[in-house]
């Protein structure tokens, strides 16, 4: 393993997100000093290289997300300010620049997660906050961007949400060729939803992820990549890292059309305390076969399943240790 | 005991560990001498019989109201000629009130003498705030619209310190620090700063950005680096510890609305009202650190099996320590110690992380299959041996046996012997070179059992026996199951590649029944060919799926507008009455003419690399032939036309 960037000392606060680009050779990292940094794959040197820092919010920046590169370098945050900034690369006498093209502030409290939708959907965004409100924002005309409507906006749970310790997650199914599914952590309720468009494309809540023993910090949906089964993993307060296994019961409901609440039978197949810490966040590779998890206890813990279908640490990363660090 | 104001409220409350209520209602008193209203309000340090408090009315004057005996108005004062905005109590001199005012001054008042003018000294600049120093009874400090702020000492009324840039904007809010050394102002640029009043060049030690400019600001007792803020348009009030300028303390989410002034009772309580027209106490200890909601780390891994990551560590419970380590090597220049020790610490966070390549992904050899594999739908044999080289090149040494598999299925009946000890010879070879390779070790030799069975099943001799009777066919026998487990394995593993070539390279022979799945094979194949940038490879992919969503794939939202090149209006290739595609509406001339006979081109246009001026293929041949120079231009192309 070939250390190639280390981000030590690049943010004067704790770095919250990291996020590739579509294609792998960008990354956008943000932090609570409010600001964000571009890096860019230096491909002769094999070094990340950061070019650009910007201040993007007045508060804690806590997501990133890129969009698809159709719509050009465009990027979206998150704060605790409430609320979310559209960024756009451009070019003024050959000097590259981020500018803060769209700024969506309705929500009342933190904006926890922001994630543009899978391309085959336009150019949209999901946001959750606080408050509990899931939002869904649409870019009206791709080459503008200035002009986002909203249209979709529903609560993650029963009741109006003002629980400031609660933490509200989102993640995209990114399958084709399904109606929209995305993934939400409920705060108060120590569960995952999956939510569904249902025959007048209202979004509905549909099966639950439970046995979380505390606050779902981060959920994360698998590229399906054309398996029989979804996979949804889940990170959690209480310091384990699950993975849930989504099989259709309905004989091709999912894809033939037929709407219903409860189309998958949800299983947990995999739980793992690795972590004995808070785990924060959760991330599949572009294939869905490799999980990152990341904790407090300092480590990144890749899992992947066996052959005989059983999932397994495959390695522990830590910056200090240094390439010994990836155990196979 | 607390006094609370507002623009119709004039009270006074005994707050207790149960609650707030109501002592003394001063508003009667006050509607009746018409000072109903107040901005700001301040208790004199006395207590008992003397006790004082002060109220800026919002008609203008400084009201002392005594509450010690009798709840009446003491003194009005009404000598400034503009709103007041701040008043202050010396904390040493009981009888000594400072206002700052929009006229300019800021006036001294001692209050043991009645009615006697007080000091003025001319700021020459709106006074927007005033604070005495609590360890230096004729120190203090105003703050002023243009941003600036000032040192007056009380003994020389003429004329202050030299003022000094703050903030941009206007100074809202100043407190000086319990030890008198150092000041915290809060200003219109939405930033808190910290300054050391010893140090002659007048440098902030500490800039915290805030979410909005600060309303109000205070030193928490006894906390030395802690200071509480409350913001405009902000309901939240927030405790920073000033050596961690991003991250606050504590958020506290007491009101509704704006919480517009804010106090510390004690080190552990903090009283705050709002525009929510409420007034909160709130044991500051014990709540909410906000950095324990931040998340404290992240892994993304990219599709070139990069790992970003960043982690954190917390060591040991609730103190500054467990989120920051110090920092190593020289203190900042900048760094003082506001506790009074003399090492002054600068801290930075306990996260690591970076990129790291993990060979997660190897995408050199999916790029080289991309490339490589052939994807025809004709001669399966011979495609089959192709690939399973191809697979071979790139190490996937489990993909090349898949492909000699496939490539026996079809195998002529002519040649079951050599099949055999081929697939023997691949078989063998195959796991010396797997078991040679650390990757994957264990899980490789289980996926080669289950390769074996698959390659096994056309050598046993029953199977052989029956169909060498048959006529010769191109199929051994039906194999469809073990071709849509094959399929399937490859999906479980997340292997696109092998399941959308396998698919292709069948599509004629097999006769595979419908595989709901495919088209999403097909799209998340050509989605990570995409990634890979390889946009050929990806469209012939999706030109030969059959399906009609993937095939049609490209044309979506792909749309082609043609303007005229003279006046840029925009071509309409469908309206009936117009000229179309060939010749522009507005301006009438014709489009995309050859420069030679000056006729629409249709078809091939070829265009000189210098000028863009356009030909008819085989007019710029001729021209060209004859010619090193455009017609229009006179210039000559660079390299070749067209």
């Amino acid at each position: 393993m070939n250390q190639v960037t280390k981000f030590d000392g690049t943010h004067e606060d704790l770095i919250h997100d990291v996020a590739f680009n579509y294609y792998g050779n960008r990354l956008a990292t943000c932090s609570s000093d409010q600001k964000i940094k571009i890096w860019d794959y230096n491909e002769g040197e094999g070094i990340w290289e950061s070019n650009i820092s910007f201040k993007a919010h007045s508060c804690a920046v806590l997501k990133t997300s890129w969009a698809h590169p159709e719509y050009g370098q465009v990027l979206a945050s998150c704060s605790f300010d409430r609320s979310v900034i559209v960024w756009e690369e451009s070019y003024h006498d050959a000097v590259k620049k981020w500018t803060p093209v769209a700024t969506l502030r309705d929500g009342n409290g933190t904006v926890q997660d922001v994630e543009f939708a899978p391309n085959h959907l336009g150019l949209r965004l999901a946001i959750v906050a606080a408050d509990g409100l899931v939002k869904i924002y649409e870019a009206m005309d791709v080459t503008s961007l200035a002009h986002w409507t909203m249209i979709d906006s529903f609560p993650v749970g029963e009741g109006p949400s003002k629980d400031e310790e609660g933490n509200h997650c989102l993640s995209w199914s990114t399958s084709k060729f399904t109606s929209q599914m995305m993934v939400v952590g409920c705060a108060k309720d120590h569960v995952a939803k999956i939510f569904r468009q249902d025959h007048n494309n209202k979004w509905q809540a549909c099966e639950v992820l439970g046995g979380h023993g505390g606050v779902v910090h981060d959920v994360s949906w698998a590229p399906n990549m054309g398996r029989s089964y979804n996979l949804i993993a889940t990170a959690c307060k209480d310091g384990h890292v699950r993975i849930f296994k989504l099989t259709d019961d309905s004989q091709g409901g999912a894809l033939t059309g037929g709407w219903s609440r409860k189309m998958f039978n949800v299983t947990c197949i995999a739980d793992f305390a690795d972590h004995n810490a808070e785990v924060w966040r959760v991330e599949w590779n572009v294939t869905g076969t490799i999980l990152s998890s990341s904790g407090d206890d300092g480590k990144v813990r890749l899992w992947k399943a066996t052959y005989t279908g059983d999932w397994k640490c495959m390695s522990v990363v830590s910056a200090e240790e240094g390439p010994n660090a990836f155990q196979r | 005991m607390v006094a609370v104001v507002g623009r119709d409220v004039l009270k006074i409350l005994n707050v207790t560990e149960w609650g707030a209520e109501e002592a003394i209602n001063l508003k009667a008193v006050g509607v009746r001498n018409n000072f109903a209203g107040s901005m700001d309000v301040k208790w004199g340090p006395t207590s008992g019989r003397d006790a004082k408090i002060a109220t800026i009315g919002t008609n203008g004057p400084i009201v002392i109201w005594d509450i010690g005996t009798h709840n009446k108005i003491g003194r009005t004062i009404k000598e400034h000629t503009r709103s007041v905005n701040r008043i202050c109590f010396s904390p040493q001199e009981p009888n000594l009130l400072l206002s700052a005012s929009s006229d300019s001054t800021i006036r001294l008042w001692d209050l043991r003498v009645g009615n006697k003018p007080g000091t003025v000294m001319d700021a020459k600049d709106i006074v927007r705030e005033v604070q005495f120093n609590p360890t230096s009874m004729n120190d203090i400090v105003a703050g002023y619209e243009s941003g600036n702020i000032q040192r007056w000492d009380l003994r020389n009324p003429l004329a202050g310190e030299k003022k000094f840039m703050a903030h941009m904007g206007f100074v809202t809010s100043l407190d000086y620090h319990p030890s008198g050394r150092f000041l915290a102002s809060g200003g219109r640029d939405r930033t808190i700063k910290v300054w050391d009043m010893e140090d002659e060049k007048r440098r902030e030690i500490h800039t915290i950005p805030t979410i909005q400019y600060t309303s109000k600001v205070q030193w928490r007792p006894n906390r030395p680096y802690q200071l509480a803020a409350s913001f405009k348009d902000e309901s939240t009030v927030q405790v920073f510890d000033v050596r961690r300028p991003y991250v606050p303390l504590h958020v506290l989410s007491q009101h509704d609305k704006d919480a517009t002034s804010i106090l510390w009772k004690d080190s552990d309580v903090l009283w705050t009202v709002s525009k929510d027209k409420t007034f909160a106490s709130t044991l500051v200890k014990g709540q909410t650190i906000s950095a324990d909601l931040l998340p404290g780390g992240k892994a993304a891994m990219n599709c070139y099996g990069q790992l970003a990551f960043t982690v954190s560590t917390k060591a040991g419970p609730d103190s500054f320590e467990r989120d920051l380590v110090p920092k190593p090597g020289r203190p900042n220049a900048k760094a003082v110690a506001l506790d009074g020790s003399s090492e002054p610490m600068v801290y930075r966070t306990r996260q690591t992380g970076g990129v790291f390549d993990c060979e997660l992904f190897n995408h050199e050899a999916f790029i080289y299959c991309a490339q490589n594999y052939s994807m025809e739908a004709g001669n399966i044999r011979e495609v089959c041996e192709h690939n399973s080289n191809v697979a071979w090149q790139a190490n996937k040494y489990r993909d090349s046996q898949a492909w000699t598999a496939l490539k026996l299925f079809f195998s002529e009946i002519a040649e079951p012997a050599i099949v055999v000890s081929q697939v023997d010879a691949v078989t063998s070879e195959a796991s010396t070179t797997i078991t040679t390779k650390e990757e994957e070790q264990q899980d490789d030799d289980d996926d080669i059992d289950t390769l074996e069975t698959m390659a096994a099943k056309p050598v046993v001799p029953s199977l052989f026996a029956i169909k060498v009777s048959d006529a010769p066919v191109k199929r051994n026998w039906s194999h469809d199951d073990t071709v849509r487990n094959l399929l399937e394995f490859y999906a479980e593993q997340g292997e696109v590649q092998m399941c959308v070539t396998i698919l292709l390279v069948l599509a004629e022979e097999e006769d595979l029944p419908e595989f709901r799945l495919s088209e999403q094979w097909f799209g998340s194949y050509i989605d990570l060919l995409s990634r890979f940038k390889l946009w050929s490879i990806a469209t012939a992919v999706s030109q030969a799926c059959k399906d009609v969503r993937i095939h049609t794939m490209n044309q979506d939202s792909t749309t082609i507008h043609t303007s005229c090149s003279s006046c840029m209006k925009p071509i309409l290739t469908r309206a009936p009455s117009s000229s179309g595609f060939w010749a522009c509406d507005r301006c009438r001339k014709v489009l995309s003419s050859c420069s030679v006979c000056h006729k629409t081109v249709r078809g091939i246009f070829t265009w000189c690399t210098q000028c863009s001026h356009g030909f008819h293929l085989q007019h710029a041949q001729e021209w060209f032939s004859q010619s090193a120079e455009c017609p229009r231009t006179n210039v000559a192309p660079a390299g070749d036309t067209g």
